[in-house]
């Protein structure tokens, strides 16, 4: 039997616009105290191997480098005059873009943002420009020496062609030279539309008024006409590897333990909480025990990518180690990866990351910015809640077989394990 | 009471007089909607900046000791201490399980701590009515720390795991070369996690020390921005802090003025770091007056798609990013210019367009235009920027640090008083053809100077 937790003190549940456009779903709130206004929101894009992921990478990177109507200088002026922010960013299944600017400049931000999505501009100079700085930016990400373990532990569980599945640097750079304007312009028509568009809009002005805005600007933006579906592509079933990539340049190992994660095994609020459990918050276990306990790491922390009904997620913990005490970190993170898997997940635990996990969820949320993340992360999710208290109602609801079932997925056997560091002494 | 802060009018009051006869708080001033108090029995600076969005407060310990004050052979002082008042105090402790640590993410607070070259900052971002054991922490670690030996140890090598880490990173190997060409006899050379071999030679007697020293009511401001109001906060300090015994007044050393070399050339190695150019000028203290101008100078230079750099360098294919920023620092300071890109061979090009684009300002200024699109993005960008407690928090904590906090609720408009012949005088004035240093990676596996 849960105990339901509650607020000692409840959130003020302000009046949230909830609405049905014709465009999308809207979701507005007033914080009258602010005199910001914070947009964000996402539609969803199909998924696709490394070249697709690319190609709608370069393509929502030249969303903000302008439209039809407004050059790239002129939004640049609109934008910094006014010390405002517009950005956008691909994921595995959505793109998402998001502002932030005083209250005041709310009538110029909202067409500005419908503009970038439904008409850019997609200039061939911008286009070469963004695709070299695309070309350097992942250049230099593969010299990090996590992103260079987060990439071979991606071809370690998922199969070519999976969503998840990050190709070589060599392979995307080859690609990625291989887009051109028309590519980028076939990815637009063809892909990007308001498919299952959300709009989350938070600030010192009228969340009414807002929607109002932008059913106006985005009323005939249709979903594209390719159909949304999810990739035949799958996952290496994991074996329990190790893999040891050298890195020249570093001092210290990167090393990233993880697993792919079905959709069946967990809803994404009891994900969540297990992993908050697991290595996600600076009490869980791992920081309990790696930590502060044995002294072995200065940052240890356990990442969810969640699963979705079409598409496995990723479930892993980053370490970072001194040579002189790698294996005694891994063997440390693998005993507390077993520990959690074996379901050794008692209820007064429970509770206590759940007042945990309720109070990181107050604190979080206390900015314009937090909040319209806590809303959108939860629209995405299909969860449909739009107050924070809804939220604690699901997390209460969360019970211990369930996180069992979770834990229980890490299969430790079998997970994978990527080190890049400095090569080992003879 | 609602505020905006950073953009309201300035007023220049007295602090809420409706304080109960018996608050430990005299009112010392109002600027900017926040509150000014002193703790009476302990020269403690309180202030208060009301936050009513959501049921949470950031409390937050601001000292004055950073790296700057780490004694001579234990350097990393400051930061070490900083780390080991995680572990427990007297009525914390936690070898009961009772530490900061165990409490106060256990009801989902944020807490953290950071060391910078003046100060050291110790901030809790609860539910609010988690608030009083947040003040209790604080208090009792303040009076009492444990510095336990076992926990030194520990501590010890998570610090130097941390050092490693950092010295594993070319980007911070670049930025502490140039502090260190820049700073060479001043404190501010020595980066603030400290060097190895002091690290290692710091013992349980030298943090008590610095402890006692350092850390009392005299020498700290404690920041509450939140949902609550003054009575509140008024009850906090009476019950946590009013009565932790007076040790001195806040330490006012301030070392001499560094002597900056004329011109200095660093090479740092590194062979896969992104090619980078890095390029400082020294500039006086960040409550010197020229220190706004120069903010907005900054932005002229690499403030976005329009600033010059961008036009210069990015837009032309010549560089990946762009950046210049200004330290606003107790004592004196760098405005730093950076430019990463992609081609190893355009070294030499990319320095000559950053000396070239700061020629310019100082032979050409800037047109009034450009001036007025800088000083909306500042205004814009530091309202933004204060977006949620936390925010408002650290911005707050860098103007204690820099020594006057209202400088934080003067920001905006001191900035809309530069003009374009502010921003010229200060180029000329400050960012000297022959006073820079410039660094840059070069291949290999050393550092050469």
């Amino acid at each position: 039997m849960n105990a339901k937790p509650s607020f000692d003190r409840a959130p003020p549940r302000r009046a949230a616009r909830d609405l049905a456009l014709d465009c999308g779903r809207f979701v507005g709130m007033r914080f009258d105290e602010s005199p910001l206004a914070a947009l964000t929101g996402s539609f969803r894009t199909p998924r696709g191997d490394g070249r697709m992921a690319l190609l709608q990478q370069l393509t929502t990177r030249l969303l903000g480098c302008g439209t039809v109507r407004r050059d790239r200088r002129s939004i640049a002026d609109a934008l910094e005059r006014r010390g405002a922010s517009l950005s956008f960013e691909a994921g595995t299944a959505r793109i998402a873009f998001s502002a932030l600017a005083c209250a005041d400049d709310l009538p110029m931000l909202a067409p500005l943002l419908a503009q970038c999505l439904r008409e850019p501009r997609f200039d061939p100079e911008d286009v070469v420009r963004e695709r070299a700085q695309l070309a350097a930016e992942l250049r230099y990400a593969a010299q990090d020496p996590h992103m260079l373990a987060s990439a071979v532990l991606s071809r370690r569980l998922f199969e070519a062609g999976h969503p998840h599945h990050e190709p070589s640097l060599e392979q995307r750079i080859d690609w990625l030279e291989a887009l051109g304007v028309d590519d980028v312009r076939a990815c637009h028509e063809a892909l990007f539309g308001a498919n299952e568009l959300l709009v989350v809009a938070l600030g010192g002005f009228d969340p009414s008024s807002c929607a109002v805005e932008f059913e106006q600007h985005l009323r005939t933006w249709r979903p594209p006409r390719r159909p949304i579906t999810g990739t035949d592509a799958g996952a290496i079933p994991p074996r329990g590897e190790t893999t040891r990539i050298p890195h020249s340049g570093s001092t210290s190992s990167s090393v990233l333990i993880g697993t792919r994660l079905t959709f069946d095994v967990a809803d994404g609020v009891t994900a969540w909480l297990a992993n908050r459990i697991l290595g996600g918050s600076y009490a869980s276990r791992l920081v309990a025990s790696l930590r502060e306990r044995q002294a072995l790491t200065y940052s240890v922390r356990s990442e969810l990518i969640d699963p979705q009904s079409d598409l496995d997620g990723l479930w892993r913990v980053a370490i970072a180690l001194g040579e002189d005490k790698l294996e005694r970190g891994i063997a440390a993170t693998r005993a507390e990866l077993e520990r959690f898997a074996d379901g050794d997940i008692a209820t007064d635990e429970l509770d206590r990351q759940r007042r945990a996990a309720i109070g990181a969820l107050l604190v979080d949320a206390a900015s314009l910015q937090g909040m319209g993340a806590f809303l959108l992360r939860n629209l995405e999710r299909g969860a449909g809640v739009v107050h924070v208290d809804a939220f604690v109602e699901a997390l209460a609801a969360v019970s211990t077989p369930q996180l069992q079932r979770v834990a229980a997925a890490l299969q430790p056997a079998r997970l994978e394990t990527v080190i890049v560091g400095p090569e080992p002494e003879a | 009471m609602t505020i905006v802060h950073g953009d309201s009018a300035i007023v220049d009051l007295p602090a809420e007089p409706t304080l109960a006869a018996a608050s430990p708080l005299q009112p010392v001033r109002r600027v900017g909607g926040i509150d000014e108090y002193r703790s009476a029995g302990n020269g403690l600076r309180v202030l208060h900046a009301p936050w009513h969005a959501a049921p949470v407060a950031v409390l937050m310990l601001t000292y004055d000791v950073g790296s700057r004050h780490d004694p001579v052979g234990r350097k990393g002082m400051s930061h070490l201490l900083e780390h080991m008042m995680f572990k427990g105090s007297r009525a914390f402790d936690r070898r009961k399980r009772a530490s900061i640590l165990d409490l106060l993410p256990a009801v989902g607070a944020k807490v953290n701590a950071t060391t910078w070259l003046d100060r050291t900052n110790y901030f809790d971002l609860v539910p609010i009515a988690e608030l009083d054991l947040a003040a209790a922490i604080e208090a009792d670690r303040m009076c009492d720390p444990l510095l336990d030996a076992d926990d030194l140890e520990v501590e010890r090598a998570i610090v130097l795991d941390e050092f490693d880490l950092r010295d594993g990173d070319p980007n911070e190997r670049l930025a502490q070369a140039v502090w260190s060409a820049a700073f060479a006899d001043h404190p501010y050379a020595v980066p603030v996690i400290g060097v190895r071999e002091d690290i290692l030679a710091i013992s349980r007697e030298d943090l008590r020390e610095h402890h006692r020293r350092y850390c009392h009511p005299g020498n700290a401001t404690l920041t509450i921005v939140g949902d609550l109001d003054t009575a509140r906060v008024s009850a906090i300090v009476a019950a946590h802090f009013a009565g932790i015994p007076a040790r001195g007044n806040a330490d006012a050393h301030v070392p001499a003025p560094p002597t900056h070399p004329a011109r200095r050339r660093v090479d740092v190695a590194s062979s896969d770091a992104m090619p980078m150019v890095a390029l400082a000028y020294p500039i006086p203290h960040g409550l010197h007056r020229d220190t706004d101008a120069l903010e907005l100078l900054a932005l002229v230079l690499a403030g976005g798609m329009l600033s010059r750099l961008h036009a210069d360098l990015v837009a032309l294919g010549l560089a990946v990013a762009v950046s210049a920023r200004v330290s606003r620092l107790r004592g004196p300071g760098l405005f730093e210019v950076q430019a990463a890109f992609d081609d190893a061979a355009a070294f030499d090009r990319v320095e000559r367009a950053l000396l070239a684009a700061v020629a310019r300002i100082r032979a050409q200024g800037v047109d009034a235009d450009e001036l007025a699109r800088v000083k909306g993005q500042a205004r814009g960008q530091l309202l933004t920027s204060r977006d949620g407690p936390i925010a408002i928090a650290m911005q707050l904590n860098e103007a204690i640090a820099a020594g006057d906090w209202t400088s934080y609720a003067t920001a905006s408009e001191r900035l809309a008083a530069v003009s374009t012949q502010d921003v010229q005088r200060v180029a000329a004035l400050h960012l000297r053809d022959d006073a820079h240093v410039l660094a840059r990676f070069v291949a290999g596996s050393g550092d050469a100077a």
